[in-house]
């Protein structure tokens, strides 16, 4: 046979399995419909509305230049796949306060809002999909914000105490460095150097508020919990 | 025919060749040279990522933008479109010209694009390493440099795919269809990819999450893999001066590959809230498109296997086999990313970066390598310098292979294990990570020994130091 028809088989294979698998699914995809509360099992029948908060667009970029993902993951696989949901505080909360276990796999809503579902290429660092709600867990018993918590976490992991060995990398490109006169701004990292203070810049305080919308928190139907 | 005839019959075909091989000289050799130039910084950029991956802190402050996220994403762009993109360019010009027996006639074009290629790539690389990346892997570089990258591609192969698709010659071998596929896939992938991935509004962020997997696979399946197998088709016959073996499983493998090579690639997505018929159906094509490949080997190893004598001494015919080695490993591994079992359990432990490193190392690398031992000295006239450092490239390079190879699986098998233990904190779990990027620091280790010893070899030969000798090179110990 000649090139030129091969040519064309293959362009009209590819048409096929293009329209099939790519076009129709990410346009069906793109108006996915939201789960339905079921009377029955949850007590009411509206459309869930994923909750979430922050600057999640502009911070999932900020995650994605700098390559968070090729450490951590962000999906919890059903159990067949992975032991994720066992895991006390990856896929929800073993023990929440109020509700009980919460843990559930991903479902696409739980990334509407970012540009991408950022799934992640290797698992160097935990799973970030619930991190949120570890942090709100980690500061208990300490006077740091949710969000000063998470800075000094990007800004030296190997700080934290116990986390000597942490391999999650230093961000220096995400505060900025300026010299120490007069009041210090109120999210200046808590650092004793006499001469400089660190103050998260804008690209920091997105990716904070991006990973601290990362939680999985309110009360989705019952069908998929 | 007598045997006069014959032998001028011979000798117009060889000299023929010789001269479609000076129409393409310049521009191979600059092709492959700057290929090796990055693939040697690509190594670097793996060695400084893997270092990072147990001491974080390593070149930090003299270095701030080496963090490590995005030093991972430049190894990886300079592996695949610095190094394999322009080495596999350079196969393409060569094998191109030679099977529809029509000399380029724009090489002084193509020598500039080639720097233009290079200077453009340089800031592309650069944008990721400042954080200015676009974050998806190897749709990377930002949006003008793609473009620029997208149209010096156009003009490095329009010229040749227009002589694969009009070349009386180019019709009859098996080879020119698999490159002429190759090399028309690429654009649209590309294309499609980045418009879905990037460009339109409203879609959900999972779909655009499953194209950019399904890009990262078309490139290999649809690009690198086609393009490999028509210069390890055309080079194997002629470096053990045998004939190629079995023309129905090779075509089989053909069309295997252009049905199934589109439809696999999203197996990656497994376990995350895609349609669930996109992975399972993706798995199917993947399964067989593994029959594809181990085709193309056989055909390759076939061929070789015909001369033993040839296959041991000669350098192109030794890297070729290893070449075609490679691309059955590498049908190993895309089962291991395909069967619900092992995808599963490796999915987020590794597996998927060895298969990069293997698709640029050893599937292009080695492939690249054999290619143009046996190209090289045609393009130029003289003949390579010294086996010594013949053996070093393959022994070093076999050396890394393995190290990948063995010790990486193993060791990203037993982190896989360990990641399956959900009573144990992750802190522990995220120990037995360092011996798997150990193994990358040793695997680039050899591969870098391996790749210098290659890199000054072509030097040699780029720079007209080679031998003035009727012999070709042979490997053959001196008694
Ligand atoms: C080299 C791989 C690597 C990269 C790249 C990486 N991390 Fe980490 N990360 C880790 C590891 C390992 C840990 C666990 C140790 C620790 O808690 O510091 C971690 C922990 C974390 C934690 C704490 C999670 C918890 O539950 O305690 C956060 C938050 C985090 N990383 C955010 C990021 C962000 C944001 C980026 C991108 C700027 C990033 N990481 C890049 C490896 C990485």
């Amino acid at each position: 046979m000649k090139v030129s028809t091969n040519i064309i088989i293959s362009a009209l294979v590819f048409l096929v399995v293009f329209a099939a698998m790519i076009a129709i699914p990410y346009k069906s995809m793109s108006s996915a419909a939201l789960p339905n509360f079921d009377e029955d099992a949850d007590e009411r029948s509206d459309v869930y509305n994923p909750l979430r908060s922050g600057r999640i667009t502009d911070g999932a970029l900020v995650y994605e230049a700098n390559g968070c993902a090729t450490c951590h993951t962000q999906v919890i696989r059903p159990t067949n796949a992975g032991a994720d949901m066992w895991r006390s505080d990856w896929a929800g909360l073993v023990n929440d306060e109020d509700r009980g276990d919460t843990r559930r796999e991903t479902h696409s809503f739980d990334y509407l809002g970012q540009e991408r579902a950022n799934i992640g290429f290797m698992r160097v660092g935990p799973d970030l999909s619930n991190v949120a709600l570890r942090v709100i867990d980690y500061i208990k018993d300490t006077d740091l914000t949710p969000e000063m918590y998470l800075y000094l976490q990007l800004y030296n992991a190997r700080a934290k105490v116990g986390a000597e060995e942490s391999n999650c990398p230093t961000n220096p490109y995400l505060f900025d460095k300026v010299k120490r006169y007069g009041a210090v701004p109120q999210n200046a990292l808590p650092i004793e150097d006499e001469e400089f203070i660190f103050v998260p810049n804008e690209k920091a305080q997105a990716l904070v508020s991006y990973l601290l919308s990362l939680k999985k928190d309110d009360v989705a139907p019952a069908a998929v919990q | 025919m007598s045997e006069t005839e014959i032998n001028s019959a011979e000798r117009s075909h060889a000299i023929k060749l010789t001269y479609l091989d000076k129409s393409v000289q310049a521009p191979v050799m600059f092709l492959w040279m700057s290929s090796i130039v990055w693939l040697i910084g690509g190594i670097l950029l793996g060695l400084v990522y893997s270092i990072k991956l147990y001491s974080p802190d390593f070149l930090t402050s003299s270095f701030p933008a080496l963090v490590t996220g995005r030093v991972f994403t430049a190894h990886i762009n300079v592996l695949v479109y610095g190094f394999a993109l322009q080495a596999l360019l350079g196969v393409a010009l060569w094998v191109g010209v030679r099977l529809s027996q029509a000399k380029l006639t724009q090489s002084g074009m193509v020598v500039f694009a080639t720097l233009l290629w290079n200077l453009v790539l340089t800031g592309g690389i650069k944008a990721i390493l400042e954080g200015n990346g676009k974050g998806v892997l190897l749709l990377d570089i930002p949006q003008g440099y793609s473009v620029a990258l997208l149209a010096l591609y156009i003009v490095f192969v329009f010229g040749i795919i227009v002589r694969l698709l009009s070349s009386k010659a180019a019709q009859g071998s098996i080879a020119s269809h698999f490159l002429a596929y190759g090399l028309i896939a690429f654009p649209w992938i590309a294309i499609i990819a980045y418009n879905l991935v990037f460009s339109i509004p409203g879609a959900h962020p999972l779909m655009t999450t499953a194209v950019a997997e399904w890009f990262q696979s078309a490139l290999i399946y649809m690009f690198i893999v086609p393009v490999v197998a028509a210069g390890l088709l055309y080079v194997a016959p002629r470096s053990v001066q045998g004939v190629a073996s079995n023309n129905l499983l090779i075509k089989l493998s053909f069309y295997g590959l252009i049905i199934l090579a589109p439809c696999s690639g999203f197996e990656q997505l497994l376990g995350s809230p895609v349609p669930y018929f996109l992975p399972a159906l993706s798995a199917a094509c993947g399964v067989l498109l593994i029959a594809a490949l181990v085709g193309i080997f056989f055909e390759v190893f076939g061929t070789l296997s015909q001369s033993a004598k040839e296959l041991a001494n000669r350098p192109s015919a030794r890297f070729l086999w290893l070449g075609a080695v490679s691309v059955l490993v590498l049908a190993g591994l895309k089962l291991m990313q395909t069967l619900p079992l092992t995808a599963d359990l490796f999915q987020f432990s590794g597996l998927d970066y060895f298969v990069w490193v293997w698709v640029a190392l050893a599937v292009v690398g080695m492939s690249v390598a054999g290619i143009s031992y046996f190209a090289v000295p045609r393009l130029t006239g003289r003949e390579w310098v010294s086996k010594r450092v013949v053996r070093s490239h393959f022994w070093t390079g076999a050396y890394a292979l393995g190290t990948f190879l063995m010790l990486g699986l193993l060791m990203a098998y037993f982190y896989a294990i360990a990641q399956q233990n959900w009573e144990v904190k992750w802190t522990v779990v995220n120990q037995q990570f360092t011996p798997v990027a150990m193994v990358i620091t040793t695997g680039w280790f050899f591969g870098l020994l391996s790749t210098v010893a290659y890199a000054l070899h072509l030097f040699i030969m780029w720079v007209r130091l080679g031998r003035l000798d009727e012999e070709g090179l042979s490997l053959e110990q001196a008694h």
